[in-house]
């Protein structure tokens, strides 16, 4: 097996794992967390202010390469403009998130832990995106008649 | 429920290009402009659907 193909199975798990512990994959914890007018569980504040320090260095250490250790390109994103999609892209994930207490990493995983509703949410979640690329492509017609 | 909560995280993560952890963990880590943005759109509104759900319809 190609090397890149166990690092990314390595850090696969890894974050995996980490979404477990952390209690990400626990859609009870995510709303408790997302509960500021109730009993009010900010843990998962700190997770994510943990996760963002170790990815901070790790991106500072990243630096200006172009590629990764084993040689792999490295695309990451280099857009700077703030757009209408981006906002309400924001905006419907945060009611979505907010209802289910699922968010698409921790669903998968929960998947994994044989859950059922993360199953009917992950099928839901295929959906959306597959009808985002629906309407995009519609949309690329009309704005592009081709004959 | 379910569902409509999945459809829209599914075309929402489409939209905004990014989720929780893309947005949330990684883009924030890089100092992105949009990650930020981003991140506060969902967490506000995450916060409004959780306080409207529980306690506005399930008060």
């Amino acid at each position: 097996m190609q090397k890149h193909l166990i690092s990314a199975f390595i850090v696969g798990l890894l974050f995996g794992i980490g979404l477990i512990v952390s209690g990400l994959a626990n859609p009870l914890k995510v709303l408790a967390f997302l509960d500021l007018a109730g009993a009010w569980d900010p843990s998962l504040a700190l997770v994510m202010g943990g996760a963002i320090a170790v990815g901070s260095v790790a991106f500072l250490l990243t630096g200006k390469r172009t590629h990764s250790f084993l040689g792999e390109p490295m695309r990451l994103p280099t857009r700077r403009d703030i757009d209408k999609r981006l906002v309400f892209g924001g905006f419907g994930f945060g009611v979505g998130w907010g209802l289910a207490g699922f968010c698409p990493g921790p669903a998968l995983v929960a998947l994994g832990m044989g859950e059922l509703k993360a199953l009917v949410f992950v099928i839901a979640m295929l959906a959306g995106m597959a009808a985002f690329e629906i309407i995009e492509r519609v949309r690329a017609r009309t704005a592009f008649p081709r004959g | 429920m379910l569902i409509a909560a999945g459809f829209l995280v599914g075309i929402s993560t489409r939209y905004g290009s990014g989720c929780t952890s893309g947005h949330g963990v990684c883009g924030i880590s890089r100092l992105s402009p949009r990650s930020m943005v981003a991140t506060a759109a969902f967490m506000t509104t995450g916060f409004i659907t959780v306080f409207i759900v529980r306690h506005v319809i399930g008060a």
